[in-house]
């Protein structure tokens, strides 16, 4: 019989979906799928979008990527995909896609006024080579600066960091996972001593309750969503609450739904850690074995300019990070202020909704995982937020053990993999380690085989303030990889653009998508994305994930690693380092930053050869082509020391091959077994034997519970700008839209960012759904389309604007006010007003 | 030729009016379904473009979620 090939790939579908739910079809399932592998070739690669680090198979028949389906194998989506998966097929063939270095030109030379003009990657890196060195003849080295991604590659991050660290000598390197989790590393290291969550994804089958603070995860973690839902159906005691404040697609399934005032988290949780001690149900052992306490200093102001009054007024804006000791009995007098009528009418959450909440905390027969993303982190209290959720798991013992434990999803697929495992941040060297630390930079030094003192121990300008210094001059270089900060980052008008379009700053921008910030820059260099070449992501459940590259990059365009990697050939020794420096490693004279960090005989180690997988299909690597080495191989074991060999244990991982043979494997890996639960004897190699729970991170193996108060945000609504605005993203497109507003389906499915409001707000400003509305604030205006049904349903008092769209910027609107310590900007709070346009 | 396998999870209670509301939607094709309310369904491009008719399926009241699969796409078509 002869099937149309509709049929043919109908038929496919519905077999591949049907085996995924262990439903069977009539016909043949298997041979559905089997007869597609003899057209189109499969291999694994992580998802290209959010933290969940979803593993896909990738179709490619005839040199393109074709088609997609959720990875079966996977324990992380067994099989699922979300829309935004659908769409990973076709984010690489966008009609605008960038294919060659465009430089702005006025007559055959640079002009900052000029037009864009396609120029070799010869003469691009020309000028910026010319630029970088004139800037840190006149500046030094932290004239320059780069702000990259939680969606580099592994390598990606560990190649830009080393040449900014190790070869230009300056710390102004900084990831835009600034933006988005700066604030859970924060609280992580000043409670544990160390980054990123203790449990796992499989704490979504062990839980009996799930607590949502501050995280839509129904339209941004979908597929995490579909296990907690699958976990909240098919065991009836289970029970979910969702704090946030507005309702969204998640208050569908929930059991204890709640609306608060925006900020009044801080008194939530502090209310949570009162009700524990006042009934008698905290953990004694636990707490007295595991946890100091200490009070942390207050009144930290709000990370704005020192200019400004309010850092001005704030009394200890310059030590936001310092702490006392204090006892538990102290402790307990700090917190019986947040008492249940204080948190009801600061929050406005009704008081049995509260006391419901606060009971799921401290009934110790239930097992429970909170979960939050944006919420907790875009504040200005963000590590505040964070510490205060780690003292309600630590007072109860509910951590570190299957179905227990606070856990921070991440929005971006390698926001722990690159930007916090390898250190991408202005503070950070890999594995944890420090720039501060002159132990740390030794380390490091000797790792990288470089002289003792290359390494700064100066903090560098973190994504805010490398705006702010980029604004007045004090960098003139910045180059920009694999995110979208014109558009992204908060206060655009007052804070971002000028910088870009002062004529003394020079600005590189590499993507594969003219974006806002593409079009803002000087230079623009093409980017090879996703299975255009090798990779390596880390989820937020700490598994690694590799792929091998499945299509050749399309015109000149090459992979940021390589960009990274080929620049660093511009630059002598002599150029960038000090005499008294290359006095202690004379070997180093007349050599490029190339071969010092690149070709040092680590990273060059493993030859080229041919990238084959188990069924004998051959893979491209273009870095391998022109390099002439395995440089992913060479990059990822020389980084792997660092947690093999650091001063901070824990983070080891597993060799290379292994990965592109395994689905992904949570460190630490020890003798190939990866860690499920960190800090539980039994389940982490590196708990003493004996000690049951072990917080290695600290010297004293014990946690720290923070009192911590509630304090105001940095700007709330007043009689002018009467309504608060919340930014935030929607289920359709990923964060700027850079690649998902390039697919048309996706496009219509939600083409323009409206304004969700209450009905009742609406009609007080004259305004009605579908009609054009101007949002101000103090620092600019946009107009957008009201919006009062659908998923997001505000309270009286609030707007919510997604960010994804390029023609409304609603980061124009936004304060670039930080969490003092996290220096992560609060997305989520400033006073706008709302009237007819 | 645009092709996806999605699978619905509805609220059993839901389960006669979410298959009602896919009657209506062209290009639809309901494969297989189980008691708890998880439901194996394909679209193609018939009714415009997926992504939109997955959105649709998102907003409908009682489903739960709607995940994607398997998703396959190509310039033109031909016979096998």
């Amino acid at each position: 019989m002869s099937m149309n090939r509709r049929d043919f790939f109908r038929n496919s579908a519905a077999a591949a979906t049907a085996a995924v739910a262990g439903i069977s079809l009539p016909g043949g399932v298997q041979q559905a799928l089997a007869a597609t592998e003899s057209t189109i070739r499969w291999d694994k690669a992580p998802c290209r979008f959010c933290g969940t680090g979803c593993s896909v198979l990738v179709g490619t028949q005839k040199g393109r990527v074709v088609a997609t389906q959720g990875d079966p194998d996977a324990p992380v989506n067994r099989g699922l995909n979300c829309i935004k998966g659908y769409f990973l097929s076709k984010i690489m063939y966008g009609k605008d896609r960038l294919t060659q270095p465009l430089l702005r030109k006025k007559d055959g030379k640079f002009d900052k006024e000029g037009e864009f003009t396609p120029v070799s990657w010869d003469e691009a890196f020309d000028i910026m080579a010319e630029k970088w060195k004139a800037t840190m003849k006149e500046k030094g080295p932290d004239g320059v600066s780069m702000f990259g991604s939680g969606q580099w590659t592994v390598w990606e991050g560990y190649a830009a960091s080393k040449l900014y660290k190790a070869g230009f000598r300056t710390n102004n390197i900084d990831p835009n996972a600034r933006h988005c989790m700066a604030s859970a590393v924060a609280g992580f290291i000043r409670t544990f001593g160390a980054d990123e969550p203790m449990g796992c994804y499989d704490d979504l089958e062990h839980a009996d309750a799930f607590v949502l603070w501050g995280a839509n995860m129904a339209e941004m973690h979908p597929i995490l969503w579909s296990r907690l839902t699958d976990r909240r159906l098919t065991a009836p005691h289970v029970k979910v609450a969702v704090l946030s404040t507005f309702e969204h697609r998640c208050y569908e399934l929930a059991d204890i739904p709640m609306i608060f005032t925006p900020q009044t988290d801080l008194v939530l949780l502090n209310y949570i850690a009162n009700y524990i001690i006042q009934n008698d149900a905290v953990n004694e052992e636990f707490v007295s074995q595991h946890t100091n306490f200490r009070r942390g200093n207050t009144d930290i102001g709000y990370g704005l300019r020192p200019t400004d009054p309010r850092e001005q007024n704030a009394k200890n804006a310059k030590n936001a990070k310092g702490s006392q000791p204090m006892s538990f009995e102290e402790f307990k007098t700090f917190v019986s202020e947040y008492t249940l009528d204080k948190a009801h009418e600061m929050s406005g959450v009704p008081k049995d909704k509260l006391e419901e909440l606060a009971k799921l905390y401290a009934d110790p027969k239930r097992k429970v995982v909170s979960y939050w993303t944006m919420g907790f982190n875009q504040h200005t209290r963000g590590t505040w937020a964070n510490n205060l959720m780690y003292n309600i798991h630590l007072l109860t013992g509910k951590i570190s053990e299957p179905g227990n434990g606070p856990f921070s999803l991440t929005g971006q697929p390698s926001a722990c993999g690159t930007a916090r495992e390898v250190g991408t941040f202005a503070h950070r060297l890999p594995a944890d380690l420090v720039v501060m630390k002159p132990e740390h930079r030794a380390f490091s030094e000797k790792v990288w085989k470089l002289p003792e003192g290359t390494l700064p121990g100066k903090v560098g300008a973190h994504a805010v303030l490398m705006q702010r210094k980029l604004k007045d001059r004090e960098i003139n270089c910045y180059w920009q990889q694999c995110n979208n900060n014109m558009q992204a980052g908060p206060n655009i008008n007052e804070e971002i653009y000028p910088g870009w379009r002062d004529p003394a700053n020079f600005i590189v921008v590499s993507d594969p998508y003219p974006t806002v910030s593409a079009m803002a820059a000087d230079l623009i260099l093409p980017t090879a994305m996703w299975t255009e070449k090798e990779g390596a992501y880390g989820n937020a459940e700490r598994r690694t994930q590799f792929w091998r590259q499945q299509v050749a990059p399309p015109g000149e365009s090459k992979s940021d690693m390589w960009q990274v990697v080929e620049f660093s050939k511009r630059f002598k020794t002599e150029e960038v380092w000090p005499e008294e420096l290359l006095a202690k490693m004379p070997e180093y004279r007349g050599k490029t930053l190339y071969d010092v960090l690149y070709a040092n005989g680590q990273v060059d180690k493993y030859p080229k050869q041919e990238v084959k997988d188990e069924r004998g299909h051959v893979y491209g690597n273009h870095e391998m082509d022109d390099f002439g080495f395995y440089i992913q191989k060479g990059l990822f074991e020389e980084y792997r020391v660092f947690g093999l060999k650091g001063p901070k244990k824990g983070h080891d991982l597993a060799e290379f091959d292994s990965y592109h043979k395994a689905r992904g494997l949570r460190w630490p890996v020890v003798d190939g077994k990866e860690t499920l639960w960190r800090y539980r004897e039994g389940y982490d190699p590196f708990v003493a034997k004996g000690k049951g729970v072990e917080f290695y991170g600290k010297p004293d193996g014990k946690a720290v519970i923070f009192a911590l108060p509630y304090e105001p945000p940095a700007e709330s609504p007043d009689e002018e700008y009467d309504l608060w605005l919340s930014t935030g993203r929607v289920l359709e497109h990923w964060h700027s839209g850079s690649m998902t507003r390039r697919v048309p389906e996706l496009y219509r499915a939600f083409p323009d960012a409206v304004v969700f409001m209450h009905p009742e707000d609406a009609e007080s400003r004259g305004l009605k759904r579908g009609m054009a509305a101007r949002l101000e604030t103090r620092r600019g205006a946009i107009t957008a389309t009201i919006e009062t049904k659908g998923r997001n349903r505000p309270p009286r008092g609030l707007v919510f604007v997604p960010w994804f769209d390029a023609g409304r910027l609603v980061n124009k609107l936004t304060l670039d006010a930080t969490c003092p310590i996290s220096k992560e900007a609060d997305f989520k709070k400033c006073g706008v007003k709302v009237v007819r346009a | 030729m645009d092709i996806v396998g999605v699978l619905v999870r509805a609220k059993p209670p839901h389960i006669t009016a979410v298959k009602a509301a896919f009657e209506t939607i062209a290009g639809l094709e309901i494969h297989a379904e189980t008691s708890e309310g998880q439901m194996v369904i394909t679209l193609d491009e018939s009714n415009g473009h997926p992504a939109d008719t997955i959105g649709d399926i998102n907003g409908i009241e009682g489903v739960l979620s709607a995940a994607m699969v398997y998703q396959y796409s190509e310039e033109g078509e031909e016979s096998l």
